[in-house]
């Protein structure tokens, strides 16, 4: 038996068959907790994100163009609710806190091995969840769901110019703050 | 290009968001300027660096949560079918009137008129005493009623019952193809 696509199972959910949101949730869990785990780098946090943009989109449905894929979509909701989130918290510095950031098996012990390996890619992750939030969200559309700067724009409700000098300022920084551990 | 790109330019570049001929201006500068081309393997670098974070395993299922928190959505919409349902009676009404039509007005419209007929007494008697109560309103504007209410009701008599039944298959038409298209079905499925 051929799995229901996901166009099949939004239609059904609409319908009322709240069974069906269950299976869409089941197939895109994993890749929207990717999406809130980059932009928050907290596992726990990252999971209630992920949950809550599950929820958000099963009450959004109706705005969903079923003629597109899913995928898509579900992650630039999951963006804009961990980027909502970050909004709402408490205003903190986000200069980058080598006390703070670092594990206790950080590369300051092996310096020539930044960048490389398991550890290099912790402080990416680091240096990218030390940024303020509309930087990690132009970050986290550009270069892991590979929009375009208009398709950054529409999703953030940003003007194109703005997406353009976040994006610039986001990656400015994030080379300051990569430099700065190496 | 002589001058040296500036860093958002190559970020464009790299984003593939320059125009052809942006574009083509880099890449010439770029032959010829080994800083321009250091410093465009540098931001690279920071692109690889950036979308090298790994994927992680999510530790529990998120099905059971969300699915406590969803509540079965009140199917607001008329069923698929029942759109469906709409169109096929609209054609059906259509069909009906185009091949016995004529012969529906002769046997049918008789009645139909006298029932209009009927309503009409019984709307002029509620219209007379309206318009009285109005006239002895003082201030109040002067309306011809008499003539209204004729005007309205010779819309009621010609070929009513043809009329009537167009407009009802129209009606259908276009609320079961509504609810049809709302409902996201359409002809590849």
């Amino acid at each position: 038996m051929v799995d229901p696509t996901d166009r099949d199972l939004v239609l059904r959910t609409r319908r009322g068959e709240v069974e069906a949101f269950g299976e869409v949730v089941a197939r895109y869990q994993q890749s929207v907790f990717n999406v809130c785990f980059r932009m928050l780098g907290e596992r726990m946090e990252a999971e209630d994100l992920a949950q809550e943009t599950f929820i958000r989109a099963y009450t959004r449905l109706e705005t969903f163009d079923v003629e597109r894929p899913f995928g898509p979509w579900i992650r630039r909701v999951a963006t804009n609710v961990c980027l909502n989130h970050i909004q709402m918290q408490k205003p903190e510095s986000y200069e980058f806190d080598e006390e703070r950031d670092r594990s206790p098996t950080a590369a300051r012990e092996e310096p020539e091995a930044s960048l490389q390996g398991v550890q290099a890619t912790e402080e990416v992750h680091r240096a990218i969840v030390a940024l303020p939030g509309n930087y990690r969200a132009v970050i986290e559309l550009r270069h892991y769901q590979e929009m375009s700067y208009s398709e950054i724009a529409e999703a953030l409700e940003l003007p194109l110019s703005d997406v353009k000098s976040h994006l610039y300022r986001a990656r400015k920084k994030l080379a300051e703050l990569l430099s700065t551990n190496e | 290009m002589s001058e040296h790109p500036n860093n958002e330019t190559f970020q464009g570049y790299l984003d593939e968001e320059l125009t052809q001929l942006e574009r083509q201006q880099v890449e010439a500068h770029l032959r010829i300027c080994s800083t321009c081309e250091a410093e465009l393997a540098q931001l690279r670098s920071l692109f690889h660096s950036i979308e090298s974070i790994p994927s992680e395993n999510l530790a529990s299922d998120l099905v059971p949560g969300v699915m406590a928190a969803v509540k079965p959505r009140a199917s607001w919409l008329p069923s698929m079918a029942v759109g469906e349902l709409l169109v096929a009676a609209a054609f059906t009404l259509v069909l009906v009137l185009w091949l016995g039509g004529g012969e529906l007005q002769a046997r049918l419209g008789g009645a139909v008129e006298r029932l209009i007929a009927q309503f009409e007494v019984a709307a002029a008697g509620l219209w007379t005493s309206v318009g009285e109560f109005l006239s002895q309103v003082p201030d109040s504007p002067q309306l011809d009623f008499v003539q209204f209410g004729e005007l309205m009701g010779s819309f009621l008599n010609s070929n009513s019952l043809l009329w009537a039944a167009g407009a009802i298959a129209f009606a259908l038409l276009l609320l079961g193809n509504g609810l049809v298209l709302r409902t996201g079905k359409d002809s590849n499925v």
